[in-house]
């Protein structure tokens, strides 16, 4: 684990659980496997304020625990998990395109309290909607069938249920077969069972299924390089394949399970209106494109196609990475790396020709980017003294590493963002806990008023009026500025995120694939 | 030249008949040498010019021999005779010495492609110091010239005077005296690039089949040849060849992608077109820390620090 | 070692200056006598970049370091809205239950406390089943505050019995433990003083059922029945 993840993973959680929980979970990340009293040691906090940070972790799923061998309680913090926190406002608008306002309110309950019970989320939602006072109250019948949804599409699965209690320590079962099962709902249980059904459905925890989220959005990543490249079309054929092909392939596959013309057709006719001669088309265009992922398996079934998905991912990485050089170091720059990439090894003397860019520049250039690590150097000497003089020098370009590379910087500009933005909060406290104070006044006031009574356009405005003048128009301008860096540091955050998401994404794709080789070659070894 | 007399005794009459002058003669000879560039024998002078007599014949090559426009070379018991390059050079060579004209001689047989003065060294079996007083000789007669290689900036070849250099030394279209003009291939890249991305631009803009759209977007390296050709931005005369080199800094750019489809006549076309790269600029150079230039140097509460960070300030500045 | 013989020569160095890539008479970079700006000024140089624009690509590569500007972020409907999710979801956070505060902050009562939204998630119960017992607090005077809903669960009587009993094994367990970590380490003095202050502040909390009432209704329960 590197600093700057830490550093990041630490900002998030001061972030979301305040800066008490942010210091204890210094402790955790730096520490690794720690007990609760050396973290109280550590972080310097008193025992109790540490067993509220840590029950406050576990139950957002960021923290587990396991007796160690020698009998003492160690806590250990995810760090993928709490990197997720991240992607919540992707999750809760996720929710919202594919199935509306209610799923979208499901997932935000889910990602604020971690888990919970369908009771509890059906009981927020309505307690939501009331408070806010709009007409739309959502009611349980409503939510019931979204909720379903939602698990019958693996968004959200369950929490594992505990099923004793050895030492102190909870026991959860490791039951995988139900993880997507929902107890009926209890209206529509004859009276006498209800009780009982009841009971279960509360005891049964809900929480959001990041796996399944990461998969989504990849797949949107996937077909807005097609977008691009091809049409809206291809876009929507894409999203077709990877939507039929997310229930029927295991979730650690590297490639997608091949789907024939003869189920797409239908599919894409009713959908998006083609005829079976243009998805045709729109397949070989698929195929050929140089994005280079989608493949076709068999001619069977009118022609049987998969995504290879690693490669979607090491592609669209590239495409990052190669917009990331020609922004930092210029398009010459870049005509030299996209020349490494595309040749692999290279002297000096055949870059400088292949480029047509005047030798001393390219020379520039080149070296700038092995300077920050973005091209590598290969030394082959002829001799064994390794003499400059006789020795080749190849320069490459490794993608596999600069995802790597990008990753941590990734982690860094987040975790400079969050900082930032947590000064700029501190910077104006002050200022922010006045205008909290004012809002909150201000709710009361016009609480207070009697919309019946005759005057109250005439009061409300009085009102206004009031609160309006409890700021000076300097401190209105601070705040304005203020709520703009917020933002402006919020996108970025999110752009840069979107990035990240694609090195990793890249990074474990390019893990399982070394563990094939290895069991492959395990076989081979036991044969 | 006794074998020539000897033969020739039959056709003696017939040329009496027609006389020719010498110099006409002397010009026939250099005229058929000229055509047979591998030397010629006795027989073939006489064979074409029938009308000459022996006697006339060796006078006029034994004139030529004398004025250095002829060589005698000797191949097993024949002799031919071979035209010696470049009048005016063998007449300066004369009274040069043997070293001279060995080397002369080498730097002759280089052609276009021109010698290394490490390889007149090896051939000529010479010192380096002797072969470098001659090579000064001969350029300071303007015999021969020094020529810069533009692969190789400290690589110098020697090739005869008037010889125009290989484009492999030169670069061919993009280099003048050895500069590389950077500007003229940005420009080309550029227009290039250009007139492929009107091609995709309007290959989306109609109402075609998605094959179809495709395949209207690709162009020739020949298609884009005449188009650069009519727009007359060149002033060296470019070859298709010189285009495909531009395409390929094109590709290398990751502005444009080709393809080999094969030509009615069996040899094969490379076509090309303008892509949209996959993703829009990276989120990553949309913050300052993306391209900071003091990015590993930037620690919390250090002297660089997001917090005091002037980058920061300039960007969220409003 | 041939290269080396020429190198010391004018120069002054030990090496050949040619495996360098400098070609010979070529200028040699001057020598930097100060550090470098901390920021160096990026600000100033693109200005003159732009001022400049095309005619001197060639010389904006020895203008150290990189004056690359920052793009501008990409902008849509759909980015705003996720913005104002992710800030929403931000100020929700900081103002719920689970965001840790220090014992001090909260009994400092201010004024604008009665005035700040969103109290009713103040305070949340944690599902203790899910949780090792050494993390359970202890709650005497929670039992005030919890008592209403206790008579309102006791109308399943056999079902709570039943977890009742689950519970006192844990909390059972929970003492053993504890006695263990008093002889161990001697903070026990400092805990006790702790969980006086948690009831302080719990106790000031208005109540709120988010969800996690039932295992907590329980566990106060059992708390009752295992301390006296």
């Amino acid at each position: 684990m590197s600093s700057s993840l830490n550093h990041l993973c630490s900002s998030i959680i001061s972030e979301g659980f305040g800066d008490i929980a942010g210091r204890v979970s210094q402790v955790l990340l730096a520490k690794g496997h720690t007990s609760l009293f050396e973290l109280s040691r550590l972080s310097k906090e008193r025992i109790l304020t540490v067993k509220k940070c840590l029950y406050t972790f576990i139950h957002h799923n960021l923290v587990t625990f396991k007796r160690s061998t020698s009998g003492t309680l160690e806590y250990y913090i995810h760090t993928d998990i709490v990197l997720n926190r991240i992607l919540f406002p992707k999750f809760i608008f996720t929710a919202k395109s594919l199935f509306g306002d209610t799923a979208e309110f499901i997932v935000e309950e889910l990602c604020f309290h971690g888990n919970l019970s369908l009771d509890d989320i059906v009981k927020n939602i309505t307690m939501k909607t009331d408070a806010e006072g709009n007409n739309q109250n959502i009611k349980k019948e409503e939510i019931h069938p979204i909720f379903i949804k939602l698990v019958s599409e693996q968004f959200i699965k369950r929490f594992p249920s505990v099923v004793g209690v050895e030492d102190g320590v909870p026991i959860f079962s490791e039951q995988k077969h139900n993880l997507y099962f929902v107890p009926p709902m209890a209206d529509s249980e004859p009276p006498e069972k209800r009780q009982k059904t009841e009971e279960t459905e509360n005891l049964v925890l809900w929480i959001i299924n990041y796996d399944r989220f990461h998969r989504y959005l990849r797949d949107c990543q996937i077909a807005t390089a097609f977008e691009r490249r091809i049409d809206s079309n291809a876009c929507e054929i894409i999203k077709i394949i990877l939507r039929i092909s997310e229930t029927r392939t295991d979730p650690n596959c590297t490639s997608t399970k091949g789907i024939s013309m003869i189920e797409l057709s239908p599919i894409t006719k009713k959908e998006l209106g083609i005829s079976k001669d243009i998805l045709t088309q729109y397949m070989s265009l698929l195929v050929e494109d140089s994005f280079n992922c989608v493949i076709k398996l068999a001619d069977s079934g009118e022609g049987t196609y998969a995504i290879d998905l690693p490669k979607a991912m090491k592609n669209l990485a590239t495409s990052h990475i190669e917009s990331i050089i020609q922004e930092k170091f210029g398009s010459k720059a870049f005509r030299i790396f996209k020349v490494l990439l595309l040749n692999g090894n290279l002297e000096q003397q055949k870059i400088e020709d292949c480029v047509m860019i005047p030798a001393k520049e390219a020379k520039e250039l080149l070296y700038r980017m092995v300077e920050q690590q973005y091209v590598s150097v290969t030394e082959v000497p002829k001799t064994s003294d390794h003499a400059p003089r006789s020795t080749f020098y190849l320069f490459s370009v490794n993608i596999d590493a600069l995802a790597r590379k990008l990753e941590e910087n990734c982690y860094m500009i987040l975790g400079n963002l969050y900082s930032r933005r947590d000064h700029e909060g501190k910077k104006s406290k002050r200022l922010l806990e006045k205008q909290s104070k004012i809002e909150a006044i201000a709710l009361q006031m016009t609480n207070a008023l009697d919309p019946s009574a005759p005057d109250h356009a005439q009061k409300l405005e009085e009102c206004q009026k009031e609160i309006e003048e409890m700021s000076t128009v300097g401190e209105k301008e601070q705040i304005e500025r203020l709520s703009k860096a917020y933002s402006q540091l919020d996108q970025a955050e999110m752009q840069t995120e979107e990035l990240l998401f694609i090195l990793r994404q890249c990074i474990h794709y390019s893990i399982p694939m070394e563990n094939d080789v290895k069991s492959k070659k395990k076989a081979i070894e036991v044969d | 030249m006794a074998e020539v007399s000897k033969e020739d005794s039959e056709v003696v009459t017939k040329i009496k008949t027609e006389p020719e002058s010498a110099v006409d003669l002397e010009a026939r000879i250099l005229q058929l040498c000229e055509s047979i560039p591998d030397g010629i024998n006795d027989a073939i002078i006489q064979n074409t010019m029938p009308q000459c007599d022996a006697t006339q014949r060796v006078m006029a090559v034994n004139r030529l021999l004398s004025m250095g426009k002829l060589d005698l070379i000797k191949i097993g018991n024949k002799l031919l005779y071979k035209l010696k390059t470049a009048d005016a050079a063998s007449n300066q060579l004369k009274g040069s010495d043997h070293q001279e004209k060995q080397i002369y001689q080498l730097i002759d047989e280089s052609k276009n492609m021109g010698i290394w003065m490490r390889d007149i060294r090896l051939k000529s079996g010479l010192p380096m110091s002797q072969v470098q007083k001659t090579l000064k000789v001969l350029e300071s007669k303007k015999l021969i010239k020094a020529v810069n290689c533009v692969n190789a900036a400290k690589k110098k070849v020697y090739m005869l005077y008037d010889v125009e250099p290989d484009r492999s030394l030169t670069g061919g279209a993009w280099y003048s005296n050895q500069d590389f003009e950077s500007e003229f291939v940005d420009i080309l890249n550029q227009q290039c690039f250009k007139f492929l991305q009107q091609k995709l631009a309007q290959s989306r803009e109609g109402d075609l089949e998605p094959t179809a759209k495709r395949n209207a977007s690709y162009a020739s390296s020949t298609e884009i040849w005449k188009f650069i050709c009519e727009l007359g931005i060149s002033k060296v005369k470019l070859e298709v060849e010189d285009i495909e080199t531009i395409m390929n800094t094109l590709i290398y750019d990751g502005k444009v992608e080709f393809t080999v489809v094969p030509n009615g006549d069996g040899s094969q076309l490379k076509i090309y077109r303008a892509v949209v790269s996959v993703v829009p600029t990276s989120g990553f150079v949309r913050t300052p820390c993306g391209v900071c230039p003091v990015f590993n140097d930037c620690y919390e509460d250090w002297d660089i620090s997001p917090s005091n960070c002037q980058y920061m300030n300039d960007w969220l500045s409003f | 070692m041939a290269g080396r013989g020429r190198g010391r020569g004018g120069r002054g160095v030990s090496f050949n200056i040619d495996q360098l890539g400098f070609g010979r008479g070529e200028a040699l970079p001057k020598a930097t006598l100060q550090p470098p700006p901390t920021f160096p000024n990026v600000t100033q140089v693109d200005k003159i970049l732009k001022k400049l624009e095309f005619d001197l690509t060639d010389s904006v590569l020895y203008l150290q370091p990189l004056t690359q500007q920052v793009h501008p972020l990409q902008t849509s409907e759909e980015i705003s809205y996720i913005i104002a999710v992710k800030q929403n979801f931000r100020n929700k956070m900081r103002e719920s239950g689970y965001n840790v505060l220090a014992e001090k902050d909260k009994c400092l009562k201010k004024y604008s406390d009665k005035y700040q939204l969103g109290i009713q998630n103040g305070s949340w119960e944690p599902n203790l089943k899910i949780l090792p017992s050494e993390l359970h607090p202890k709650k005497k005077k929670m039992r005030k505050m919890v008592k209403p809903n206790i008579t309102k669960l006791k109308l399943d009587a056999d079902k709570k019995l039943k977890e009742l009993e689950e519970f006192e094994k844990v909390n059972d367990d929970d003492d053993v433990e504890e006695e263990e970590k008093k002889n161990e380490e001697g903070i026990i003095e400092e805990e006790e003083y702790d969980e006086e202050d948690l009831e302080e502040t719990d106790y000031n909390m208005t109540y709120f059922d988010n969800g996690e009432s039932y295992g907590g209704d329980d566990d106060d329960d059992l708390d009752e029945d295992a301390l006296y």
